[in-house]
């Protein structure tokens, strides 16, 4: 009697509105230090909505976690970050006279910095999460993985990216063969040619165009007038790959999350996720739309409220009417009589500026990555549930420093 | 299976969900809330048909934190834990049961209590200890190391670099236009070459750009550019004001201060990014662009730059007295210490430079030849185009 669990998802918008907006609102006032907090409410809440046979997924992890790991994070990256960042623009500037190999260098010494940020993020994240009352845990290995994501994405650059999917199989199965729920380890079964298929048309849209473009080069290379249309193609091939290849790629991303959601196991229990490509593109193109309607209308009301309290200080932008705030912050008639000073105009820029970003942040979170989880959670199910009562809890995990790094970097900046 | 199974007699109480926090399997409990002992029992029989009982004091309820108002479609869900075993959890559905825990239960809302108060504090000083060494020590110490044998091609790159950022920082849509009035550029070279020769600077040292904003500002950047904005010629009177605001940013450039300042800033502002986080995207590269525009350099490196334009000024026939009359009017206009307005009136004790000026202009003989003939400065009055600048020059003009 193998037992299918289904996957609920209980949440509503209203309350993720409420819970962002305010969070926001506070983190902006505080300076961004409260965004520590900010991210733990919001995984709290997003977790329990998430309910695997009915019993919802638990987020125990708490803010000053996250604000002690940030400070620890925050001496050792001020060093690199500062210091670095001025000895390789210095000498940049000294070998080239220009600063885009400080950039190049400073991109290569990030990546493995990246890798190894993220998958500590990753096992803070696990070691704080629970369900029926059982921890997750990802083994401490965030060194080997970074070395390991280097090798992946040297064979990747020397292939031109044919071996893509192979680094995605491989990190998925590195991090997955290192998840416990309690004392039992999870296992990433199926084979990286799994994912071949669907990026191959990734891989066609980047190839195609650049093939083409390159021949139409060789083959007019000595243009005469006739030819520049063949050359003005070549933009447009670009342009139309470059299309297809983000198309692809967001199908790839989808058909490759359920393709190693199905091959994961956990002793015997399995994983099946009908995780549905169209659903997730109509809940991005949606989502996105929703979003910048409602960040304009938002931002507009907040804009056209600054306005009618910079009229009344300011007799002399009355003329503007409700797009006062807005002729001021781009610094129209600075300094004249009844007119605001420059310090207002920066001020007010920055004003208009943050509000708009706040407000971007809290729509997007509602109209973008709520539908996205309820579509992940909702099309999730467990295969072999009777096992689970053989599965026992695991001790604590300190993960000390929490996100630290990744923090800094705003790794898994959603959520 | 003897007792359990379909036909064992349905226990006394309401049906809950209970996990024990020691295996992943989750248990149909049947709880009753005895009243008079102040506890819920819970009950429970397992596979082999035997009843486990557990007994929780109301006393020792807990929410779960973050779930203490959960829904179940329409029904609320209560879920409750116990602080002697805080990874169980029990799952109330029961609207009537819940609601009776949430009256009955005084402990609900109690937290554990939090530990290492003393040890967050010391992180915290530490931290902010460690960040402002490396700001205000560290990086500047290695600037200036690093200034002084920056190529000066090098420094030219990186003056154009940011040269473009302040343009398109500054300008609304496009970056903010250059002046380029042929006979005003003559002027500006013209004064350029005489305030050069009389200097100990190369000829190539040091390169003159207005630019059209009405800021009353000039700044100058690594490599010898020095940017005079539109507004500060519109508010002189007099070419030799001009010249003695360029002669002490010329001080600044033959102590190298604009190219300090900006390697300073490229470690700083990594560093700023990475404190305040990402909550505001660009807002700290626009401040940093405003910082930049508005350079302000020490107090002693601002007194070096008039030493050095009261010592130069005089070689070129200027009296180094001829700052003076523009920061009082500034002074006039804007107060002492308030107004970032401008750039010169934002620099600290406007009154002490006054003076200063006045002292160092004590005993300087005017030569017969102007610095710069009438004709000369009215063209590079108009170096922006006519139109603005008599526009401006209205509006901004002080009391006759």
């Amino acid at each position: 009697m193998a037992q299918l669990l289904n996957t609920e998802f209980e949440g509503r918008v209203g309350p993720v509105l409420r819970l962002s907006l305010w969070t926001a609102i506070f983190t902006v006032f505080t300076l961004g230090f409260y965004r520590f907090w900010m991210k733990t409410r919001l995984r709290r809440h997003f977790w329990a909505a998430v309910r695997p046979d009915g019993t919802p997924l638990e987020y125990v992890g708490k803010g000053i976690e996250k604000f002690t790991g940030f400070l620890i994070a925050l001496v050792f990256l001020a060093l690199l970050i500062g210091v670095l960042a001025l000895l390789l623009v210095y000498a940049s500037y000294v070998l080239f006279n220009e600063d885009f190999e400080a950039y190049l260098v400073a991109a290569l010494i990030a990546v493995p910095l990246i890798y190894f940020a993220s998958y500590r993020a990753k096992r803070y994240v696990y070691a704080r999460t629970r369900w029926r009352g059982i921890r997750f845990a990802l083994e401490p290995a965030a060194g080997k993985y970074a070395l390991v994501a280097m090798g992946h994405l040297l064979l990747t650059l020397v292939s031109l990216g044919l071996l893509w999917p192979r680094m995605t199989f491989k990190l998925e199965k590195f991090r997955t063969d290192r998840t416990f729920f309690g004392d039992q380890r999870l296992q990433q079964g199926g084979k990286w040619t799994g994912l071949l298929p669907p990026f191959l048309p990734v891989l066609l849209s980047v190839w195609g165009p650049a093939i083409a473009g390159g021949l139409i080069a060789w083959r007019f290379s000595d243009m005469t007038e006739d030819d520049a249309l063949m050359i003005g193609l070549i933009p447009f091939l670009i342009f139309l790959g470059m299309l297809a290849a983000l198309f692809f790629y967001t199908r790839y991303r989808v058909v490759a999350l359920r393709y190693l959601a199905n091959h994961k196991t956990a002793g015997s229990v399995g994983l099946i996720s009908n995780l549905s490509f169209p659903s997730i593109l109509g809940i991005n193109l949606g989502g996105y739309i929703l979003t910048n309607l409602a960040t304009a209308a938002a931002t507009f009301v907040v804009g056209a409220l600054a306005s009618l309290i910079l009229v009344v200080i300011f007799p002399g932008l009355s003329d503007f009417g409700i797009f006062a705030s807005g002729a001021v912050s781009e610094g129209t008639s600075i300094g004249e009589e009844g007119m605001p000073s420059a310090e207002i105009t920066v001020f007010f820029a920055l004003f208009l500026y943050m509000v708009t970003f706040l407000f971007f942040s809290v729509f997007r979170q509602c109209f973008v990555v709520f539908p996205t989880w309820r579509h992940y959670a909702s099309t999730l199910s467990l295969t072999g549930g009777e096992h689970l009562a053989q599965i026992r809890q695991r001790d604590r995990d300190e993960a000390g420093q929490a996100e630290g790094i990744a923090e800094a970097f705003d790794l898994g900046a959603a959520i | 299976m003897s007792g359990a199974g379909p036909w064992a007699p349905i226990p006394e109480g309401v049906r809950c969900e209970l996990v024990d926090g020691k295996t992943a399997a989750r248990h149909v409990v049947y709880a009753l809330l005895r009243e008079g002992e102040a506890a819920l029992d819970l009950s429970y029989t397992n596979e082999q048909g035997v009843e486990l009982r557990w007994n929780w004091p109301l006393s020792h309820l807990r929410h779960v934190e973050g779930q203490s108002d959960l829904k179940w479609g329409q029904a609320p869900l209560g879920v409750y834990t116990n602080v002697m075993t805080p990874t169980a959890r029990l799952y109330v559905r029961d609207g009537r049961l819940r609601a009776a825990l949430e009256t009955d239960a005084p402990n609900l809302r109690r937290k554990t209590p939090m530990t290492g108060k003393g040890r967050l504090a010391g992180l915290i000083a530490g931290a902010v200890a460690s960040v402002a060494f490396i700001v205000f020590v560290l990086i500047p110490l290695i600037a200036d190391q690093l200034a002084a044998g920056l190529p000066i091609e090098g420094e030219r790159a990186l003056g154009d670099k940011t040269y473009q950022q302040v343009r398109d920082s500054l300008g609304t849509v496009l970056p903010l236009n250059e002046c380029t009035g042929k006979r005003g550029v003559l002027a500006l070279r013209e004064m350029e070459a005489k305030l050069l020769a009389v200097s100990d600077l190369d000829r190539e040292a040091v390169q003159l750009t207005v630019l059209d904003h009405d800021m009353i500002n000039a700044f100058a950047l690594p490599g010898g550019r020095i940017v005079v904005m539109r507004g500060l010629i519109d508010a002189s009177e007099a070419p030799e004001e001009v010249a003695a605001v360029i002669a002490h940013e010329m001080g600044h450039v033959a102590h190298r201060d604009p190219t300090r300042h900006a390697l300073r800033s490229v470690g700083t502002f990594g560093v700023l990014s990475l404190v305040f986080g990402d909550f505001a995207g660009g807002t700290v590269v626009l401040l940093g662009v405003n910082q930049l525009v508005n350079a302000q350099y020490s107090q002693g490196a601002e007194s070096a730059a008039d030493a050095y334009a009261h010592a130069l000024l005089p070689k070129a026939g200027v009296s180094p007295g001829a700052l003076a009359p523009l920061f009082e009017r500034l002074r006039e206009e804007y107060g002492d210490s308030e107004g970032i307005a401008s750039h010169l009136a934002s620099h600290p004790k406007l009154g002490d430079r006054v003076t200063r000026a006045e002292e160092a202009a004590v005993g300087f003989e005017a030569s017969d030849a102007p610095f710069m003939s009438p004709l000369a400065w009215r063209e590079l009055r108009a170096i922006c185009g006519d139109e603005s600048s008599d526009k401006k020059s209205k509006s901004n003009s002080v009391a006759p």
